[in-house]
């Protein structure tokens, strides 16, 4: 087991002050069956008029917050201190990956087989699966190849896409960031009639020594999770080529970007433009000390 | 004795040729009524002059039959919003429903359970008949247009064709609105005692925005458009000009997928941020509930009568329209293969409408790959023959028809309209939303006849006392304000155009006179008060001050912003009052299209609108905020116009030669010579002509006069500024003496109109920003 502290902020400066603003959250971590949430919390400054807590349609954390008064910047900084064991495995990952597909299952599992707003099942997607997908073989098999074959393909390019960017744009033109990809991933599997979902996370921002740093440490992370046929979950992140990481840290899942956006707001400001920084920083806990 | 619903039928096709002759009168009180269609904005319809009678007997059994539909609507949110058993079991398949746009994930669990408040405050169905069996074509939940027009209609039809709605005596609407407020009133959460209702409307330009304003002044509502509500500690308020004032029931004519743009996807400007946090706290209800329209998708509506016998354990008392869903492959390929006598629509309410039978090879083609591809965001269904009403067409044609029934819902209690909107049109596909030619539809009052517990038809006070409450929204404040102000800019340059021509004709030399000083003031006037400018000084501008639409406030530029400002307040102005503003947008079309030659004419027959205007604002308006603002708006226009007009025309001392056309003009353009003439009868002196035009507390057209209304105004106001500090000094010089106290008092003025900007009207635009 291994624990780590996460810290994100993030900072919002307005070129006029803002006179009311709403906002909505994910950045309140969930627990899942590899990882116990110790303690996570968010800290707003200014503080915030009007709060709220509550857990959404896919069971994550959302925090509701609005600012009634005048201001010109705004900091919202989240802490989280977890636990992650290495991530469990199941025999049923193995199955061929029509058993997935064919399983039945629930309206929250159908609600990720069929497209969503970030997520349109273009008819070229049959090309990132073509040739992977064949008939009886291992759905974490199959998985890992589409993992690698998106890794492969595409060019992770932080200047490319942004998050309005068209899943056709990225499919097009070939490059873009780790929620692009996770997307791309997500599309070939519900293409497939699998159901699958994105999961928005963090990744370890210094890996020990010997291992490499992996692509989006900077930043909230954002990888994809496949249905196995007996209702368990397999991640897997297209961005580094990796299936079921291990040090992978979830924050909030959901049909795709939309529904776990970190932090998204309304605001009053007569000043046309907002600057925003976002800093994460994810440090391993020395048991020792 | 009750007229039967047979006789009834026969006297309007008796009468047919006779009532279909008031066609003209009829769409001409419409106009006035729903002005702001006729101004111009989409979807405006056309009212046939032939009512459709409806026996009592069969209307009941329709009312029946809506009224189920609509607790089979309410079972079905309720489900849907909760615990999704109906997709759980596959009772519908869930794909079909899940990839609706209007099922909104962050509602889920944002109705109340059953029991603790309405799903639904108001359903419509169409209801069609085949063959003379009945038969349910859509349900209307999210957004129910229609509501309002059914009493103008009634009203207009009434008025038009009194005697015969005399004889025929249908069953009054009055009663079923008064049902209808009641159920919107009752949709508030219960601790609130007195709850505040507004309506929320996109605004001026938007689908059904007269009709919406109409229904509001009827039931006694505030109109609020999404910049005039906030959410503030959890709870909604109004924008008012007297301060933020508690908001408890939305009624919503904004679609659902747009009402909160913080946890919905939309424009930001379309609704409220924050709203669904307020519905959640139970601060505010919203009717109807926000993702209402996922009972209107066609999937469910397919699957009527297996939801009807399972959530509400009945059979159902109508038949609806056969629809295939293209996700079930069964179903799929029948569809396919039989393309040419089906109607495909997407899944979800609304979204386009191909009939197959009107398809290129090509494009049915397409189609079909499309059904093949994604099936599950298609239905289909059948070109079923219509049961007809008689229509006016010239002469009496009998044409497919469906009828829009309303229902009411307070609690478990439903009361259906005693009438309807029919829609009557060539095809199916029509009724169904199909646009073009070959899908043109009309409307047609609906007339209940032969109830027995009859509610007279003539009943007046059904409604009972409305309050109205003085609060008015900021918006339309500064909407007021800039509609008076333009008010006068029109009236201003007309005025001019009309006095300088008038000196001309009188003396056609006299733009030569004195090296042409006379027309070069005459002309700065001019390019000061409509914003030309550019042409060299000897020029003629008036034709431009008239009709250059890219002057700044030429009268066409004032007469559109007026014109725009008025439909974004309809319910601050009486009927009367958009009689008017419509022959001032027939004038203001005129005069855009005129030929040089014809401007003059075209513009003067402008100035009597312009004075109703003024005359019905002065006259029959209540001296609320409303008012307050429009009158501030025209004072601070005319004293500033006023004064630019005097220091273009008399700001240096005029040659000798053209000294008296010049006052004249100045009295003229500020439509004091008849004044000045009663009572001077002399030769006119400037220092008179000062005295008059700004000093005369008398002359509703003078500058002190201007000011004191101002103070009166804003004294008039809630949450007051001062007009304390305005000073206009008494100004007993030449004018050109006075230029300085004349400048001062133009700059106190717009400094003033400045302050009332800022402590009334600030509103800053919202915007959606994410990490």
């Amino acid at each position: 087991m291994t624990a780590f502290t996460v810290h994100h902020v993030t900072r919002y400066r307005y070129e006029q002050p803002a006179t009311l603003c709403h906002n909505e959250a994910h950045l309140c971590m969930r627990s899942t069956p590899d990882q116990t949430v110790d303690e996570s919390w968010v800290i707003i400054d200014p503080a915030p008029d009007d709060r709220s807590e509550r857990i959404d349609l896919y069971g994550n954390w959302v925090t509701y917050f609005s600012l009634q008064s005048p201001h010109e910047q705004l900091q919202v900084a989240a802490t989280s201190r977890v636990r992650r064991t290495p991530t469990t495995r199941h025999e049923s990952e193995w199955l061929p990956w029509e058993a997935a597909r064919d399983a039945p299952r629930g309206v929250n599992a159908w609600d990720l087989t069929i497209e969503s707003p970030h997520v349109p099942l273009l008819s070229e997607l049959h090309r990132l699966t073509d040739g992977i997908f064949t008939p009886g073989r291992p759905l974490a098999e199959a998985v890992a190849e589409l993992c690698r074959r998106i890794y492969d393909e595409f060019a992770y390019d932080p200047t490319a896409t942004s998050v309005s960017t068209p899943l056709s744009d990225v499919l097009a033109g070939r490059h873009g960031v780790c929620q692009d990809f996770a997307h791309l991933a997500i599309a070939a599997l519900r293409h497939l009639g699998l159901s699958a979902r994105y999961v928005s996370g963090y990744l370890e921002t210094l890996p020990p020594p010997g291992q490499p740093k992996l692509k989006g440490a900077d930043a909230s992370h954002a990888w994809a999770s496949v249905r196995t046929p007996t209702g368990t979950w397999l991640d897997f992140d297209p961005t580094n080529a990796l299936v079921a990481p291990d040090t992978h840290l979830t924050v909030a899942w959901g049909r795709d970007y939309s529904d776990v956006m970190p932090l998204r707001g309304v605001v009053m400001s007569s000043g046309a433009t907002t600057q925003l920084d976002v800093e994460v920083d994810v440090e391993r806990v020395d048991p020792s000390a | 004795m009750t007229t039967t619903a047979a006789d009834a039928r026969r006297r309007v096709l008796e009468d047919a040729v006779v009532l279909g002759a008031r066609a003209p009168r009829l769409a001409r009180r419409l106009g006035s009524h729903t002005a702001s269609d006729a101004l111009g904005a989409p979807e405006a319809q056309v009212l046939d002059p032939l009512p459709v009678v409806v026996d009592a007997k069969r209307w009941s059994s329709d009312a029946a039959i809506v009224e189920q539909r609509t607790r089979l609507a309410v079972a079905v949110l309720d489900d849907l919003y909760g615990p999704r058993r109906i997709l759980e079991t596959r009772l519908v398949p869930p794909e079909a429903v899940l990839a609706d746009p209007n099922y909104l994930r962050p509602a889920i669990g944002l109705v109340p359970p059953p029991g603790r408040g309405p799903a639904l405050s108001v359903a419509a169905v169409d209801l069609a008949r085949s063959n003379g069996a009945p038969i349910v074509l859509a349900d209307r939940l999210d957004v129910t247009h229609g509501i309002g027009l059914a009493l103008e209609h009634r009203r207009a039809l009434a008025a038009v064709h009194d005697r015969l709605h005399l004889e025929l005596n249908p069953s009054g609407l009055l009663g079923w609105y008064a049902e209808l407020r009641r159920a919107f009133t009752r949709a508030s959460p219960e601790q609130v005692d007195d709850p505040r209702v507004v309506f929320l409307t996109p605004g001026a330009g938007w689908r059904g925005a007269a009709e919406h304003s109409y229904l509001a002044r009827t039931l006694g509502f505030t109109v609020a458009e999404p910049g005039d509500l906030t959410v503030r500690d959890g709870a909604l308020w109004f924008k008012s000009v007297g301060g933020a004032e508690p908001v408890h029931v939305v009624v919503r004519f904004v679609e659902s997928v747009s009402c909160d743009p913080l946890e919905l996807r939309g424009d930001a400007h379309l609704g409220v941020a924050g709203l669904l946090e307020t519905v959640r706290r139970r601060t505010v209800a919203v009717a109807n509930r926000p993702g209402a329209g996922i009972a209107e998708n066609r999937v469910v509506f397919a699957h009527s009568a297996t939801l009807c016998r399972e959530l509400l354990g009945e059979e159902p008392l109508a038949d609806t329209l056969p629809t295939w869903w293209c996700g079930n492959p069964v179903e799929q390929s029948y569809v396919l293969a039989n393309l040419d006598r089906l109607i495909i629509r997407p899944v979800h309410a609304g979204g386009s409408v191909a009939v197959g039978r009107l398809l290129s090879r090509d494009a049915r083609e397409e189609l079909a790959g499309r059904i093949s591809a994604r099936g599950h965001l298609y239905v289909a269904c059948a070109e079923i023959p219509l049961d007809t009403v008689p229509v006016w067409a010239g002469r009496v044609e009998q044409r497919g028809a469906s009828m829009r029934l309303f229902t009411a819902i307070d609690g478990d209690t439903m009361s259906t309209m005693p009438g309807a909107l029919t829609r009557s049109g060539g095809d199916l596909a029509g009724l169904l939303g199909a646009t073009g030619p070959a899908h043109a539809t009309e409307l047609h009052d609906t007339w209940v006849v032969g109830a027995r517990d009859h509610v007279a038809a003539h009943e007046t006070h059904a409604l009972g006392q409305v309050d109205l409450r003085a609060s008015l929204s900021s918006r339309a404040a500064e909407t007021m304000f800039w509609v008076g102000r333009n008010l006068e800019r029109a009236d201003a340059v007309i005025r001019l155009v009309r006095s300088i021509d008038q000196r001309v004709q009188q003396w056609p030399d006299i733009r030569w006179e004195a090296n042409g000083a006379w027309w070069s003031a005459a002309m700065a006037a001019v390019a000061t008060l409509a914003g030309v400018s550019g042409a060299p000084p000897t020029a003629d501008l008036t034709g431009r001050a008239l009709a250059d639409s890219t002057a700044p406030r030429s009268l066409v530029t004032s007469l559109h912003h007026l014109l725009r400002g008025a439909r974004s307040v309809t319910e601050l102005f009486s009927a009367d009052m958009w009689h008017v503003l419509g022959e001032l947008t027939d004038g203001s079309v005129r005069l855009s299209i005129a030929a040089a030659h014809e401007q003059r004419e075209a513009a003067g027959r402008l100035l009597t609108p312009l004075a109703a205007l003024s005359g019905l604002a002065s006259e029959s308006m209540v001296r609320d905020p409303g008012w307050c603002f429009l009158d501030l708006g025209r004072r601070v226009e005319r004293s500033v116009g006023t004064i630019d007009l005097l220091v273009a025309l008399l700001g240096r001392p005029p040659d000798p030669v053209i000294a008296p056309v010049t006052y004249e003009t100045a009295l003229a353009a500020t439509d004091s010579l008849v004044a000045y003439r009663r009572r001077y009868r002399s030769d006119i002196e400037p220092i008179a002509v000062a005295d008059l035009v700004v000093n005369d507390l008398t002359n509703p057209r003078s500058v002190a006069y201007q000011v004191d209304r101002i103070r009166t105004d804003l004294a008039r106001l809630p949450d007051r500024l001062t007009g304390g500090h305005l000073r206009v000094d008494t100004i007993e010089a030449e004018p050109w003496v006075a230029t300085d106290r004349l400048w001062s008092i133009r700059s106190q003025v717009t400094t003033l109109s400045l302050e009332v900007e800022l402590h009334y009207f600030a509103q800053i635009r919202s915007r959606t920003v994410r990490s």
